[in-house]
C-alpha cells in the first residue's frame, strides 16, 4: 500500500512542493509586505512647469500623486547666473514639498531641481523650469527687509548640507559598518571552510565521473593548498 | 603526469563547457541590465549632487547578481526533488554538488544584498559616506534588502547543514528556506501601486518565485545533469510540469503587474505609454523574451524530450544554455524594471 503509493507522490511532487512553497510565500508576504510601495510622480508645482512670472517667488511648490516622505527629500532652485536660490530646509505636507526662496534674484532662467524619495524606496528626480523677466521693482517693498539679509548670511552657510534631514549620530553608523564588516569576515570563512570541505571530500566541479581516481590525489594536493591559504590569511 | 594532467586539462574543458549556461545567464544579465539602466537614468539636475557611476551602475549589478544568485540557491535546492531519491547510488553523487553550489549561491547572495544595501544607502544620500543605519531604519526598501540577507544566512546555514549530513536534510526545508528568502526582494522594488497593493504585491511574490524555481531549475539540470542520460530522462520531465506552471504564473503575473503600474500613471494614457516611455519599452522586451523563453520550452518539452526520455543523444545543452541566456536578458530588464519610474 505504502509502496504502491510512493511512486506517484514522487511523480507529482515538485508540483505540490512548489505549490505548497507558492502558498506559504502568498501568505507570508501578507506579514511582510510593507503599506505603501509606490513610485511618486510629480502631478504639478507652483510656479508651473515653463511659467513665466513678474518676480521670484517667495517659495516653490511640488506636488505628487500622493503623500511624500520627508526622508531624503532635496529641492535645489538654480538661477540665471548659476547661483543656488533656495533657503531653509525643505518642508512637506501631505503630498507636496517646498522650499522657501531668496528673494530679489535677477531676471532670467530657473531651475527647479528635486530629488525624493519615493515611497517605494527609489530616489525620483527631475527637474521644473521656469522664467523671471520683467521688472522685479514690486517684491523688495513686499519682502522684509529685516529678513532677507539675515537669510542671506544663513544661506552662505547652508549649501555644503542644504536641506539635509538632522545629522544621525555617527556612533549608529560605525556600529552598522562594524556588523556589515563581521559579516563580511563570516561569509568569507564560509566560503573558505566550504572550500576546503569541497577539496577534502573531492568534489570538485567535474569529478563526479571518476571520483575514484581523482579523489585520493585531491586530497594529496589539498593538504599544502589549504596550509597556503590558511597561513596566507 | 601527463595522463594526470591530460585529465585533469579533459575535466576542466568538460567542466567549463558545462558551465557555459551559467557564464551565458550572468553575461547576458549584465549586459541587459546595464543598457537598461542606462536607457532610464534620471536627467541631469543642477545644484543638487547626483550619486555616481559607481552608485548608479553597480546597485543594479549588485541586484541581479542578488537575484541570480538566490535564483541560484533555490533551483539547487530543487534538484534533489527533481532527480528524486529512489536511486541514492546514482543521485548521490550530483546531490551532493548541488548542496555544495547551493551553499556558496547563498553566500554570494547574502553578500551581494549587503552591498545593494550600502549602495541603496549611497544613492540617496550622494556626496556624503552613506549612513546605512539610517537609511534602513527609515526606508522599506533598506529592510527589505537586510531580510533577505538574513534570510540568504539562514539558508546558507542549512545548506551547510546539508553538506555535512547529506539529504537527511530535507530537501523541502532547504527549499522553503531559499524561497522565504526570495519574499522580501519584491518588496526593494516598486512595480506596485498604493490603490491595489496587496494584489499586486501577492501576484509579485508570484512572479518573483515562478521565475526564480523556473531558471534556477532549468540551470541546476543544465550544468549538473546535462552529461547523465539516465538521470537526465527522469528529471526533465518533472522538470517540465514545473517548468509549465512556472511559465503560466510568471507570465499572468507580470503582464497583470506590469498594466497596473502603466494603468495606473496619474500623467501617461496607457496604450501610448507602452511605446512613449521608456518602461514601456522595458515591459515589451521582457514580453518578446518571454515569449522567446516559451518557445525554446516548447521546443525542447516536445522535440527534446521524447528522445531524451529514450535516453538517446540530443542538443539539449545548445538548446538550454540559449534558453537560459534569455532568461539572463529577462533578469536583467527585470532589476531595471523595478526601479524605473513610468516616463
Amino acid at each position: 500500500m505504502f509502496e504502491v503509493a510512493r511512486p506517484g507522490a514522487s511523480g507529482r511532487s515538485p508540483i505540490v512542493r512548489t505549490a505548497v512553497v507558492v502558498l506559504i510565500a502568498c501568505a507570508a508576504s501578507l506579514f511582510l509586505a510593507t503599506p505603501a510601495q509606490a513610485h511618486n510622480v510629480l502631478i504639478g508645482s507652483d510656479p508651473r512647469e515653463g511659467a513665466s512670472l513678474p518676480a521670484t517667488p517667495g517659495k516653490v511648490t511640488l506636488t505628487f500623486d500622493q503623500a511624500v516622505r520627508p526622508d531624503f527629500a532635496r529641492i535645489a532652485v538654480t538661477g540665471p547666473d548659476g547661483a543656488q536660490y533656495e533657503q531653509g530646509d525643505v518642508g512637506v505636507s501631505g503630498d507636496s514639498v517646498f522650499i522657501a526662496l531668496r528673494p530679489q534674484g535677477p531676471a532670467g532662467a530657473y531651475v527647479v531641481s528635486y530629488r525624493i524619495v519615493s515611497n517605494d524606496g527609489h530616489p525620483v528626480t527631475g527637474t521644473v523650469p521656469f522664467t523671471v523677466g520683467g521688472t522685479a521693482a514690486g517684491t523688495p517693498g513686499a519682502a522684509g527687509p529685516g529678513t532677507a539679509p539675515g537669510s542671506g548670511t544663513h544661506l552662505s552657510a547652508n549649501p555644503p548640507g542644504l536641506g539635509t534631514p538632522p545629522p544621525v549620530a555617527p556612533s549608529g553608523g560605525a556600529w552598522v559598518w562594524g556588523l556589515l564588516v563581521a559579516t563580511g569576515v563570516l561569509l568569507a570563512l564560509a566560503t573558505l571552510g566550504l572550500v576546503r570541505h569541497d577539496r577534502r571530500v573531492g568534489l570538485a566541479a567535474g569529478g563526479t565521473a571518476s571520483a575514484g581516481a581523482v579523489s585520493p590525489q585531491r586530497t594529496r594536493t589539498a593538504n599544502p593548498g589549504t596550509g597556503t591559504t590558511g597561513g596566507g590569511s | 603526469m601527463t595522463v594526470a594532467a591530460q585529465r585533469r586539462l579533459g575535466g576542466s574543458a568538460e567542466a567549463s563547457r558545462s558551465r557555459l549556461p551559467v557564464a551565458g545567464g550572468i553575461a547576458a544579465g549584465l549586459l541587459a541590465v546595464l543598457i537598461a539602466t542606462w536607457l532610464t537614468r534620471p536627467g541631469p539636475t543642477p545644484g543638487i549632487p547626483m550619486p555616481g557611476g559607481l552608485v548608479e551602475y553597480g546597485l543594479p549589478v549588485s541586484r541581479l547578481v542578488v537575484d541570480l544568485a538566490a535564483t541560484a540557491a533555490l533551483g539547487l535546492s530543487l534538484l534533489p526533488k527533481l532527480l528524486g531519491f529512489d536511486d541514492p547510488d546514482r543521485t548521490e553523487p550530483i546531490a551532493a554538488r548541488a548542496r555544495h553550489w547551493a551553499v556558496l549561491s547563498a553566500l554570494i547572495w547574502c553578500a551581494a544584498a549587503l552591498v545593494a544595501t550600502v549602495l541603496s544607502a549611497a544613492e540617496v544620500q550622494p556626496g556624503t559616506v552613506p549612513d546605512v543605519a539610517d537609511y534602513v531604519d527609515r526606508i522599506g526598501s533598506g529592510q527589505g534588502l537586510v531580510v533577505s540577507a538574513s534570510c540568504a544566512l539562514a539558508c546558507a546555514t542549512v545548506g551547510m547543514l546539508a553538506v555535512r549530513f547529506g539529504e537527511k536534510v530535507p530537501a523541502e526545508l532547504r527549499v522553503l528556506v531559499a524561497g522565504f528568502g526570495l519574499l522580501p526582494i519584491p518588496v526593494t522594488g516598486h512595480a506596485s501601486n498604493w490603490y491595489w497593493h496587496d494584489v499586486t504585491m501577492v501576484s509579485m511574490e508570484l512572479h518573483v518565485i515562478g521565475a526564480c524555481a523556473w531558471t534556477g531549475g532549468l540551470a541546476a539540470l543544465t550544468v549538473l545533469l546535462v552529461r547523465d542520460r539516465a538521470l537526465l530522462a527522469r528529471a526533465l520531465p518533472r522538470f517540465s510540469r514545473l517548468a509549465t506552471v512556472a511559465l503560466i504564473v510568471v507570465g499572468l503575473s507580470g503582464v497583470f503587474n506590469a498594466l497596473v503600474e502603466l494603468l495606473l500613471s496619474p500623467d501617461r494614457a496607457f496604450p501610448e505609454s507602452l511605446v512613449t516611455t521608456r518602461y514601456g519599452w522595458l515591459v515589451l522586451a521582457k514580453t518578446v523574451f518571454v515569449v522567446v523563453i516559451a518557445l525554446l520550452g516548447a521546443n525542447i518539452r516536445w522535440r527534446l524530450l521524447p528522445a531524451i526520455s529514450r535516453q538517446a543523444p540530443t542538443a539539449l545543452a545548445k538548446w538550454a544554455t540559449f534558453e537560459i541566456a534569455v532568461m539572463g536578458l529577462a533578469f536583467g530588464v527585470a532589476v531595471a524594471l523595478t526601479r524605473a519610474p513610468v516616463t
